[in-house]
């Protein structure tokens, strides 16, 4: 390891915990409080600009939570509070003279059970837009936004139709095109995938491989295999702590810690 | 088009595998060099290119094993991870084949072989050209370019013999040359190695292919 | 189905008596159910054919006096008078119960909440004879007091108030109840592409809890329109066709109870023209509650 450079992230473990140089957003010893219970507990690591990083560990660990903290919406769970500090390229995402609102105009999320609005699939990624004051051509956004997302020649026909008629798969692409809209700096998904058949699942795979070359991408999973196939850094997570973090590769070929190679081969418990 | 970086990293380990096969080429044909002009000046430099071979042999297999441990590969994917595995192995023992080859010639510095040595070069030109064959099969996945490729292995083992039948009438004749004549015999019988090795190759090819075992060259 | 000679005994049909009974008797309720929607429908019909045939349907609905004594059954006077009440009814039941219900749903804390719940409750659990006396006592002074003299003692403005004022807590609770349907997960996508609470509440909230919203309106409006003691209290009693709110006129329902109170001879067609507004006011009510089902039923799947 690099002994020379100040480690930007500080860690007691650092063998455990890849450092990431120049990271976009970084954590440092961030917990996750739900009244007294510590969801996510003093996680430090930084993440890589234009890179898939995911974050993976059995349910309950924490993964939503530490994933939700990023953008705020923890705010609207109304006994979670952070502690430590969480830092989008220099500012504190804390900070309590930061606008969560206008953070989530560079943080998009997507979510785990595809959410459309009940409005046209046109409406779905205007709106947005427009409420953040967009002034450009709006159906060149919607239709730039769709092609991206790799859903513009399935809908492009039926823009002004509810986006309800959509299969779930496109539904989450929507919801994609809807986050991707916004030119977000960072793209949260919140186990994207856990609702759609494997044909759908690859799409939206395949699309993410395409869109972390304009955005960093951070998703959560709790099928390790699409962590594998599609991250490049991958977090392992159990009961709120950070156990392991590295490039999925050696994750996944060689974890140094055991309870993330348990975990990893299936053979956790 | 879905699963995207299962197929990059493929076509890298692809790519990859076509530099150490072509590595593996030159060295053969150097070896070949330095028999012909009973040289081993060129000997230094064969081995160095045979680690380099050596360390190719196990970056690729890690990006193997790596890719199978993050991509779930199936099938022909699944196949061809597996079958890359033997190819790397079967490659790297041709590498070293290739280095024991060009071994010979300092023996024939020592003390040059008063008989024309042509089957033993012919013997290498053929192991060229079905590791060439067997390369390409595998990167255009074309079947019959491996069979065609494994039935050059009789070619190999009909030489190999009547350069034995050779050596052995001149060692009759003349005991005194035994030594150099015994390393001859093994020279000829890495060059016949040489050959099965690429053979295992073009069958692994033929598994990737089609799924099934065949036994190329019985 | 085939009957088969071997079932085995673990996989054979069982009896289960009580459940039967149970089925029964459930059975039973919802026919009871029916049953006397339908007897009471007939009834209606019944005594209001008889009716139609002494009076047709043209002077029914085209003509604008309705004085039984002389045998003028025009129903105007009485539809205006209920139509007067129900709109001022609305349109303070609407904004007040619609804001209620997003403050409720959206911004109160839940301790605030506990607090003004209650207080709708009481609302609610208020006999509307109390608001017949309250519109007699305080509203029509008070409409008095802003209006002056053009402000009769007995007006449809100061009944149709309070018919609103009855209905704040039913619509509040109901919408509250649709905006709170709207799952969380919407509320999030809006928050998450950056949206204030406010762009969230009326742009993505109100629009998807739209089906509830309209079918509260909808429900509001049949209640305004059966609404019977506080106009026959507060709104006047005679007919009377007049589009100023601040005069007296008697309303559908308001018209029945008062006649009814009365002693009509059963077959007199005094008594029989009371079946057929009460004809008329069902189907209006009915076509109100299928528009509501229809209504949500169309936006309904649109939460999934
Ligand atoms: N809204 C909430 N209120 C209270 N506790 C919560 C809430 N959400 C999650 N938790 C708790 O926090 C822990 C982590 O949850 P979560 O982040 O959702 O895990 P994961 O996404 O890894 O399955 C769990 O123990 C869970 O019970
Ligand atoms: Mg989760």
């Amino acid at each position: 390891m690099n002994e020379t450079t100040a480690p930007s992230v500080v860690n007691q473990n650092t063998s455990l915990i890849l450092e990431i140089p120049d990271p976009v957003l970084r954590f440092k010893n961030t917990s996750i409080w739900y009244g007294a219970n510590e969801a996510v507990k003093s996680v430090s690591m930084g993440i890589k600009n234009h890179a898939i990083t995911a974050i993976i560990g059995p349910s309950g660990c924490g993964k939503s939570t530490l994933l939700r903290s990023i953008n705020r919406m923890n705010d609207l769970i109304p006994d979670c509070h952070v502690t430590g500090n969480i830092y989008y390229h220099d500012n504190d995402i804390y900070d309590k003279n930061l606008d969560p609102v206008l953070l989530r105009r560079h943080i998009g999320m997507v979510f785990q059970k595809p959410n459309p609005f009940a409005k046209s699939i046109y409406q779905n990624i205007a709106w947005g837009a427009k409420i953040n004051g967009y002034k450009g051509n709006l159906d060149q956004l919607v239709e730039e936004s769709l092609r991206q997302a790799a859903l513009w020649d399935e809908v492009k026909d039926k823009l002004h139709k509810s986006a309800f008629a959509l299969s779930g798969g496109q539904q989450q692409r929507l919801c994609i095109a809807r986050a991707i809209a916004l030119k977000p700096d960072i793209l949260l998904l919140d186990e994207p995938t856990s609702a759609l058949d494997p044909i759908s699942t690859a799409k939206i795979e395949s699309l993410l491989e395409e869109l972390k070359k304009f955005f960093t991408i951070i998703i959560v999973t709790h099928n390790m295999q699409q962590a594998g196939r599609i991250s490049d850094y991958t977090a392992f997570m159990l009961t709120g702590d950070l156990v392991e973090y590295n490039e999925t590769k050696k994750i996944f070929f060689n974890p140094t810690d055991e309870r993330t190679e348990s975990y990893i081969s299936g053979r956790f418990g | 088009m879905t699963r995207q970086h299962l197929a990059q990293e493929l076509d890298s380990i692809r790519s990859q595998v076509l530099s150490m096969s072509l590595l593996i080429v030159e060295n053969l044909r150097k070896a070949r060099e330095c028999v012909i002009n009973s040289d081993p000046s060129l000997i230094s430099e064969i081995k160095r290119t045979d680690l380099e071979i050596d360390a190719l042999q196990l970056s690729i297999e890690d990006s193997v094993t790596m890719l199978i441990a993050t991509q779930q590969p199936a099938a022909r994917d699944l196949r061809e991870m597996v079958a890359l595995i033997k190819i790397l192995d079967n490659l790297e023992r041709i590498g070293d084949y290739a280095v024991h080859f060009a071994k010979a010639s300092k023996i024939l510095a020592e003390d040059p072989f008063p008989r024309p040595l042509d089957r033993l070069i012919r013997m290498s030109q053929t192991c060229e050209t079905m590791l060439d064959e067997a390369i390409k099969a595998y990167l255009n996945q074309n079947e019959s370019l491996a069979v065609a490729s494994a039935e050059k292995d009789d070619v190999i083992d009909r030489d190999h013999k009547a350069f034995l039948n050779e050596i052995l009438s001149l060692m009759v004749d003349n005991p005194a040359r035994a030594g150099q004549a015994f390393k001859l015999i093994q020279t000829s019988t890495y060059l016949e190695r040489l050959g099965d090795h690429v053979t295992n190759i073009t069958e692994a090819i033929v598994f990737i292919i089609t799924g099934e075992h065949k036994e190329l060259n019985a | 189905m085939k009957q088969t000679n071997a079932v085995d005994p673990k996989l054979c049909k069982r009896i289960h008596p009580v459940n039967r009974t149970i089925e029964t008797i459930l059975a039973a309720t919802g026919i009871i159910t029916i049953g006397v929607t339908i007897a009471i429908v007939f009834i209606l019909g019944e005594e209001s054919i008889i009716f139609f045939k002494h009076v047709s349907l043209r002077q029914f609905f085209t003509t604008f006096e309705w004085q039984p004594h002389i045998e003028k059954f025009g129903i105007w006077p009485l539809l205006n008078a209920t139509i007067t009440t129900s709109l001022f009814g609305m349109l303070v039941a609407l904004p007040i119960g619609f804001f209620t219900a997003v403050f409720l749903a959206e911004y109160a804390s839940n301790t605030i909440k506990r607090k003004i719940k209650p207080v709708l409750e009481i609302l609610a659990g208020i006999p509307t004879v109390v608001f017949g006396y309250f519109a007699l006592n305080f509203i029509t002074p008070f409409l008095q007091l802003v209006f002056g003299k053009a402000v009769s003692v007995y007006n449809t403005a100061s009944a149709g108030i309070a018919i609103g004022i009855l209905l704040v807590p039913l619509v509040a609770s109901l919408i509250e109840e649709a905006l709170s349907a709207v799952p969380r997960h919407l509320r999030e996508a809006a928050y998450a592409v950056g949206a204030t609470k406010l762009e969230v509440t009326l742009g993505i909230v109100v629009p998807s809890a739209l089906s509830g919203i309209i079918a509260t309106i909808l429900l509001a409006l049949s209640r305004a329109f059966g609404e019977t003691m506080i106009v026959a209290i507060a709104a006047g009693a005679g007919p009377a066709f007049t589009l100023n709110p601040f005069k007296s006129a008697e309303t559908m329902t308001g018209h029945m109870a008062r006649i009814a109170g009365g002693d009509l001879p059963y077959d007199s067609i005094d008594y029989q023209s009371l079946f057929a507004i009460a004809l008329f006011l069902f189907f209006i009510t009915f076509f109100l509650n299928l528009l509501g089902r229809s209504i949500s039923k169309r936006y309904m799947e649109h939460y999934e």
